[in-house]
């Protein structure tokens, strides 16, 4: 499987890329007030507002380096296409697109008892690499009405 | 673009592939881009903080949303024949060489110039102006001349079309040029001219109203006049 890799805190984290629209520059983000930290703002890609979520303040890592390999993943958070319904995902260190062997049904759980949990793992050469599954990632956050 | 952060030490560019390549570890890795220390420049130079203005200039850009542009666009090299420009689709173009030496075939006359050496493999050098009725009889006994001096906007346009290739010498090119196909226009019915049926429409370009060969008929003609 054809994976973006990235680095999320210490951890290093792929991303099926079918589920990248694309990567993008850091912006400046336009804060949202009363939101939690990790939703890092909103921007406007394309005359669309995008909502971006800084992922190591998700996991409790502090705020993305702002660095030039820190980047914007864009995905969809549906099956559509096109600008609509996309979501930001900002990260560290994106800056790779790797072959992977296996997938989603061959990862395997590995979760801390309270942290977020990113997806499940898989062996990418000596390293562990975090396969991020976005539909389990959000769905408490979403239900409440941040992202929607 | 704003100005990025540089790299201090560019070894690639002193004793590498852009330098005077007296590295030794050339030797094992043959090429720069092959060579660690270039990845781990590549990997610093991205770790580095940006720039000021980055995000700035970026937040502008990507908000802007993109131009509409015409999807159904068609691509063509545009040449010229004696005094009449024309155009063909870039799909048929292999590429544009500088003149070479055209080794004429005996008993074969026409529109067939000769035989033409392309990286090795011959082709056929086909007249296509005397095809298309624009060469005058003045300009075709100077091409005849073999030792004249050419031109310095003299090319070979090296085509090909499924197993077919051929080879046509044009005058000058210009660029290829991208345009909608909806501003493709008619064939003018004043054009009286062989060439009328090989022509698809007229498009302008820089003022100049240029003739868009039709490459399917061109080359069913060249197929059936030649073989």
């Amino acid at each position: 499987m054809l994976v973006l890799a990235f680095q999320v805190g210490s951890e290093s984290v792929g991303l099926d890329i079918r589920r990248v629209h694309a990567v993008v520059p850091r912006v400046r983000l336009q804060p949202v007030s009363g939101s939690p930290a990790w939703l890092a703002g909103a921007f406007v890609y394309r005359g669309v507002m995008v909502p971006v979520v800084d992922l190591c303040q998700l996991i409790g890592a502090g705020e993305c380096p702002p660095e030039l390999s820190s980047r914007i993943v864009l995905i969809h958070r549906d099956d559509s296409s096109g600008t609509a319904n996309l979501l930001g995902l900002l990260a560290a260190h994106v800056a790779d697109i790797r072959e992977i062997d296996g997938d989603l049904t061959a990862a395997q759980p590995l979760s801390g008892r309270e942290a977020i949990n990113l997806g499940p793992t898989l062996v990418d050469g000596t390293t562990i690499m975090r396969l991020l599954d976005p539909d389990r990632l959000f769905p408490r956050q979403m239900d409440s009405g941040v992202l929607v | 673009m704003t100005a990025l952060p540089v790299v201090v030490d560019d070894c690639w560019n002193r004793i590498g592939i852009r330098g005077d390549q007296s590295c030794p570890e050339l030797a094992k890795v043959v090429h720069c881009h092959n060579c660690p220390v270039f990845t781990d420049a590549g990997r610093r130079f991205l770790n580095s903080p940006s720039p000021p203005g980055y995000l700035e200039e970026w937040t502008e850009r990507l908000a802007a949303s993109p131009q509409e542009s015409e999807t159904d666009l068609e691509s063509v090299l545009i040449f010229r024949l004696h005094d009449e420009w024309l155009a063909l689709t870039v799909h048929t173009l292999v590429e544009v060489t500088p003149p070479r030496t055209v080794h004429r075939v005996p008993h074969r006359g026409g529109l067939l110039d000769g035989i033409v050496n392309i990286r090795g493999e011959l082709a056929l050098c086909v007249n296509i102006g005397r095809m298309l009725g624009i060469r005058n009889g003045d300009l075709d006994s100077r091409q005849r001349t073999e030792d004249r001096e050419p031109s310095p906007t003299e090319r070979l346009l090296v085509t090909r079309r499924d197993a077919d290739r051929w080879v046509f010498p044009v005058d000058e090119v210009d660029l290829v040029h991208r345009f909608p196909r909806s501003q493709l226009a008619a064939v003018p019915a004043t054009v009286r001219r062989a060439s009328g049926h090989l022509t698809r429409g007229v498009f302008d370009c820089n003022n100049r109203t240029i003739g868009l060969l039709d490459e399917v008929r061109l080359f069913e003609a060249l197929r059936t006049r030649l073989r």
